[in-house]
């Protein structure tokens, strides 16, 4: 009978690979105090529109939060020092600006049209591992994370835009280091920063589990989740518990209890990665609970925790045969990522190696399966550029799902060995489109996809047939960002959706800012907008031929 | 590469042995004597991992790779001794694993898409993908998809394989089906009941064919004639039988699961197609691939009209004999050629006659050692003795020989050695064999030529496997047969023009006992039985202690999840293996140095080996576990080897032993 409990558990129980993480503490500034701004020539305002594509003179207006450098203000210090820790701000470039962020110690990353993020150290200077800098005018993220240890500083890592672009850079301590204080130098043009956020650490452990216990309890049905509270098995423990003490054909859910000991009244973030589901309870209160079965990141929750014993319990479950892999941390604003449990097998079921895919002479298209909004989409192609701008398109909705640039794209999943998830992993700085089929109609008409040509330079062009409408539709690479074009045969009227946005800033009369991108249309392009609760929709009225650029 | 047994030992000075003249010498004569096996230089940064071949008639190769690419390779015989040169004709394509080429243009299959692939610049690179047909995907993994073969109705024939969610299952429309789509892009839905379907062609006679793996409601791999409405054995494609344009109105729920054999069932339950031939799991090879008919006129050696089926697990190429008798398909399969550098998923015949043959083996290992290869197999002109073809005959069978065998050989009942056997039909993945039946040889009729044999039996069974042993049958000039053993699987027994053969003036009297099992009505549980060596239940003299414990899982591509273990001697262990792949695999852990003969003994069991869970009797064997299904697990309790040394653990479930291995240290 195993083998019909185990169809029916994997008939019944979901299995997702799709689980993401994303939370992080949300941002709060330091005081505009601890910045020496009488020192420098430095301004502060409220506002800032650098312009993307020209230099214009900029209207100033005092007393804002924004830190503001001018035609290459120079330094402008600050008190903000330690040893280890976090730091995360927003800045803003315009054609000719450049900004230098000083960690201290004679160490600095540099972001102008040219420098992408180069960092200058004492004695060597690296460039990004890839260039996700923005579009100028656009606003951008930094965020940094340095430990001290013995004999260096360990920059964990550098975020441009929420991508890393150092991993593990090792800073080799000098005689006479310079304590490390947060700088800002603008040393051309000009720029703008806000949201200077800078967390000193101690790197103590600031949570502690005490008197581990746990409970296991068999699922009610060989397909559920549901606990049944017959002879629940019960012991104590030293560590967290990943397999059944008994007999492992049972579906069953492994509770983990304990005391936490918080050292520190703080908010923590923490994050839970494995195979199989995870729930989180704190102080009888469930944080979270996945519930489907999954490879890779779990339930991940941000917890105010003030000093003192509180009481916990973990739930892990896996389907019998999946090995048990958890890994469970917690970080604070005070305090790096902690490892709550000792055994993590993570690292090793999840790290097969690393293939990826560079465009060097030409257009790369790769179609493959893409994980886009929580879903798998199955007909869709990534086209990678040697420019760094690369897209990827779902031919069943005829639409850009993604655009990105900096590296194309890892493929390790799709070509090495084989087995689920089979995804094509876009790398570099992701823009989200509305990813649906972007021609307003009848909703009962289905795109019927054609096919693609390539030009020289293996760009494709993809055509459609939609009711009476022949359509096809470029997407090529440029510079800064893309065109799109679309161009139909027939001659009919229609309307194109073009975005679904937060919101809009119209830079002019055919150019809007949507904050992480651009868009700008020709003359004569009829364009308005729609406004849903909180999303404002672009469209455009098109009669044969239809393009716009987008810009980041 | 396991020997083959064709040693002869000449005695005399000269001797013409057909093609061969040899002098006072012991000569052993292999496949490589009759068949050669000749790579294709592939260049260092091209990763040929073969999906699809399509041999142009210009005598181009076209290759299509898993990773997605179209190559173009010029002069692939290396006629006067040049080498092939490779060109990038198109890229980008999602795992195509089927290539053809129609109306001069590349047609290539993909998982999602058929696509036409057309260089209209004419600069040798495709520059149009024009899209011929949609396949709905799911997004699992196994959704492969296969084709194009062109019908002689004018259209083209595709597969595609069933999800694998811990079980085969059909999540998106006609997965499990075979689908007829013409040139304009209509598809007509054909046949169902499929499973992992990479290998089908049509014959001369226009009748189609497939190849089935081992798998869930697969107990062994099979080719199975497809005619419209067939349902050839995994009912899970049924999903999708109340679709407007199916030819079968079967359900799920009209498919018993109860293990009996799939002939049987297929008695009561109209639709279900049994094969034509059984290919036995393990012996013949683990995963049949492409299938091509030999239509050279013996230009590819003796065979002409029969088939070559490729085996990726074992990366060989077999032989299968086919004829048509009271209108259904039934035939028998051989060894014919093994040692191909990769898993061989496809086959072509090339223009010069010799064959074709692509491989890749990424995730799914193979024997072959190398990723990915192309070969080709050339005749040598050198005829084997070999038997070319075993027929269904009223009361037994013919078989025929590719050279005259001595007579005296022939006549000697001890010469010959029969079973039957069959497989279950059900839900699990594969099947022991069960049903196993030894059939005394009852009457021996000889040609006069030599060429041929009668064999008379009582209790020819249909739907069952005939496995008809000749070792000790010698050629006239006093060669062993290259390969001793075919399987015939019965669907009809012959009864048309050939009378019994008259036992009064022919009979034998064979000595060997008739012996029936029972497993049919054994469990996969049962067949995996406890012993000494297998502690499913923590002993209960241990009071609930265990020393250590150790989690071995599986990974893709024969390996397990960890290669080595320490555990200290004499320590009471609980072993937890995880068998997270979508194949059988065991676990043994065996004595230092001894896994060859361990996994060379597992292989040995032959049809006998599923029943033991491939583990052999064997004072090397220390502890194992059961066979254990795709997605299951097991744990087993033992006291670690009081004996210090590197210990092997080891899957010898065949073709695993020699990548499956791990070192579980034992120290003091």
């Amino acid at each position: 009978m195993i083998n019909l409990k185990l169809l029916l558990a994997s008939m019944l129980i979901g299995i997702n690979v799709f689980a993401q993480t994303q939370l992080d503490f949300p941002i709060k500034p330091s005081e505009s105090s601890v910045w020496h701004l009488k020192e420098s020539k430095w301004e502060t305002t409220d506002k800032v529109d650098f312009h993307p594509f020209e230099s214009k003179k900029l209207k100033v207006a005092s007393n804002g939060s924004i830190l503001l450098g001018r035609n290459g203000a120079g330094s402008l210090r600050s008190s903000l020092s330690g040893s280890s820790y976090r730091v995360r701000l927003s800045f803003s470039l315009d054609l000719f600006g450049s900004l230098t962020i000083e960690l201290g110690g004679n160490h600095s990353f540099r972001f102008n049209s040219q420098e992408n993020g180069v960092f200058y150290g004492a004695n060597n200077v690296l460039k990004p591992q890839q260039n996700v800098l923005r579009k100028t005018g656009l606003w951008q993220s930094f965020d940094a994370i340095v430990i001290e240890k013995e004999k260096f500083f360990q920059v964990q890592y550098v975020k441009l835009n929420g991508v890393k672009i150092y991993d593990n850079l090792l800073i080799v301590k000098e005689k006479n280091l310079k304590a490390t204080t947060l700088n800002l130098t603008n040393d051309a043009g000009n720029v703008a920063v806000k949201d200077i956020e800078f967390n000193a650490y101690t790197l103590d452990p600031k949570i502690e589990l005490n008197e581990l216990s746990y409970k296991i309890k068999e699922a009610v049905e060989w397909h559920s989740t549901q606990p049944s509270e017959i002879n629940p098995i019960e012991g104590k423990t030293n560590e967290l518990l990943l397999d059944y003490p008994n007999n492992t054909y049972k579906n069953c859910i492994i509770y983990t209890s304990g005391k936490m000991k918080v050292k520190k009244t703080d908010t923590y973030l923490f994050k839970t990665n494995g195979s199989g589901r995870v729930g989180l309870t704190i102080d009888n209160k469930v944080y979270f609970e996945t519930k489907d079965f999954a490879h890779g990141p779990q339930g991940e929750c941000l917890v105010n925790l003030s000093e003192g014993e509180h009481s916990f319990i973990l739930l892990y479950q896996r389907p019998g045969w999946w090995t048990g892999a958890l890994s469970w941390t917690v970080e604070s604003t005070s305090s790096p990522i902690q490892e709550l449990n000792s055994k993590s097998m993570v690292q090793e079921i999840y790290l097969p190696g690393e293939m990826r895919v560079t465009p060097i002479n030409s257009n790369e298209n790769i179609r493959s399966f893409i994980n886009f909004r929580n879903k798998k989409l199955t007909h869709v192609i990534s086209s990678g550029s040697p420019m760094g701008y690369h897209f990827c398109y779902d031919l069943n909705q005829a639409t850009p799902l993604y655009f990105w640039k900096g590296k194309f794209a890892d493929v390790t999943e799709m070509w090495y060995d084989r087995g689920e998830p089979q995804l094509l992993m876009p790398q570099g700085l992701m823009l989200e489109n509305h990813g649906k089929f972007p021609i307003k109609g009848d909703d009962k008409n289905n795109p019927i996809y054609k096919g693609y040509s390539l030009d020289a330079s293996q760009v494709p062009t993809f055509s459609y047939r939609y009711g009476a409408l022949e359509l096809t539709n470029k997407i090529s690479p440029l510079a800064d960002g893309f065109q799109y074009e679309v161009n139909e045969s027939s001659g009919a009227e229609f309307t194109i959706l073009v975005a679904e946005v937060p919101s809009i800033t119209y830079i002019s009369k055919r150019m809007i800012n949507v904050s992480d991108r651009i868009y700008v249309f020709p003359e004569n392009t009829e364009i308005f907008t729609t406004q849903d609760n909180a999303t404002t929709s672009i469209w455009a009225k098109v009669k044969n031929k239809f393009s716009y650029t987008v810009h980041f | 590469m396991k020997k083959i047994k064709n040693t002869i030992y000449i005695l005399v000075l000269s001797l013409v042995l057909g093609n061969f003249s040899l002098t006072g010498q012991t000569k052993v004569f292999t496949e490589d004597d009759y068949y050669k096996i000749i790579t294709v230089p592939i260049p260092d940064d091209v990763k040929l991992e073969v999906g699809g071949m399509a041999v142009i008639p210009d005598g181009r190769l076209a290759v299509c790779t898993r990773r997605g690419d179209v190559y173009m390779i010029n002069n692939p015989y290396s006629f006067n001794g040049s080498m092939p040169a490779y060109k990038k004709f198109a890229s980008g394509l999602h795992e195509p694993l089927g290539l053809g080429f129609i109306d001069g243009k590349l047609c290539a299959t993909q998982r999602g898409e058929v696509t036409i692939l057309d260089d209209i610049d004419q600069d040798g690179v495709a520059d149009s993908y024009k899209a011929l047909y949609k396949f709905p995907l799911s997004g699992n993994y196994h959704q492969y998809s296969y084709g194009p073969l062109p019908s002689k109705k004018g259209d083209y024939l595709f597969t595609l394989n069933l999800d694998w969610i811990g079980y085969g299952a059909s999540q998106s429309k006609w997965r499990g089906w075979m689908l007829r789509i013409d040139k304009n892009g209509n598809m007509t839905p054909f046949a169902m009941g499929l499973r992992s379907p990479s290998g089908f062609l049509e014959n001369t006679a226009g009748d189609i064919f497939y190849s089935e793996n081992q798998g869930d409601w697969v107990g062994s791999g099979r080719i199975t004639h497809l005619e419209k409405g067939d349902m050839a054995g995994n009912p899970m494609s049924l999903d999708w039988s109340g679709e407007q344009d199916s030819p079968t109105k079967l359900k799920r729920s009209d498919i018993p699961d109860t293990g009996e054999p799939m002939y049987e069932v297929a008695k009561r339950v109209k639709g279900i197609k049994p094969p034509a031939v059984w290919f036995p799991h393990t012996i013949m090879g683990i995963s049949t691939s492409d299938i091509i008919e030999d239509e050279s006129n013996g230009k590819f050696g003796p065979f002409a009209g029969q088939y070559f089926v490729g085996d990726q697990g074992h990366s060989k190429v077999m032989r299968m004999y086919l004829e048509k008798v009271n209108g259904v398909y039934q035939g028998a399969c051989f060894p014919f050629k093994e040692g191909f550098q990769s898993g061989i998923l496809r086959m072509k015949w090339g223009i010069d006659n010799s064959m074709f043959v692509g491989m890749t083996s990424r995730g799914w290992a193979s024997t072959g050692k190398d990723l990915y290869g192309l070969q080709r197999l050339e005749w040598t002109g050198k005829t084997p003795f070999e038997i070319k073809s075993i027929q269904s005959m009223s009361d037994g069978f013919k078989i025929e020989f590719t050279q005259k065998a001595s007579i005296e050989s022939l006549k000697d009942v001890k010469n010959y050695a029969l079973k039957s056997f069959t497989y279950k039909y059900h839900h699990n993945y594969g099947s022991p064999v069960i049903n196993s039946e030894t059939l005394p040889v009852k009457a021996i009729s000889v040609s006069d030529d030599g060429l041929s044999v009668r064999i008379s039996i009582d209790n020819i069974r249909l739907g069952y496997v005939h496995e008809v042993n000749l070792d000790g049958i010698k050629s006239l000039e006093g060669l062993d047969l290259l390969h001793s053993t075919g399987y015939y699987t019965l669907n009809q027994i012959n009864t048309n023009g050939n009378s019994p053969v008259d036992r009064n003036q022919y009979g034998v009297k064979q000595e060997s006992a008739q012996v029936m099992d029972h497993s049919m009505h054994s469990t996969i549980k049962a067949t995996n039985s406890i012993t000494a060596k297998r502690t499913t239940e923590i002993p209960a003299d241990w009071n609930g202690q265990i020393d250590q414990t150790l989690t071995i899982g599986t990974k893709p591509g024969l390996k397990f999840s960890v290669s080595k273990l320490q555990v200290k001697a004499g320590s009471k262990i609980k072993l937890v293996f995880n068998n997270n792949d979508d194949m059988l695999h065991n676990l043994l852990i065996v004595k230092p140095g001894t896994v060859t003969k361990v996994g060379e003994e597992a292989f040995k069991l032959g049809t006998e080996g599923e029943a033991k869970a491939f583990v052999p009797s064997l004072e090397e064997v220390v502890y194992h576990t059961g066979l254990l299904q795709p997605e299951s697990s097991e744990s087993i309790y033992f006291k670690a080897p009081e004996e210090p040394g590197d210990y092997t653990f080891v899957c010898t479930f065949p073709g695993h032993y020699t990548l499956m291995q791990g070192i579980l240290k034992v120290r003091k």
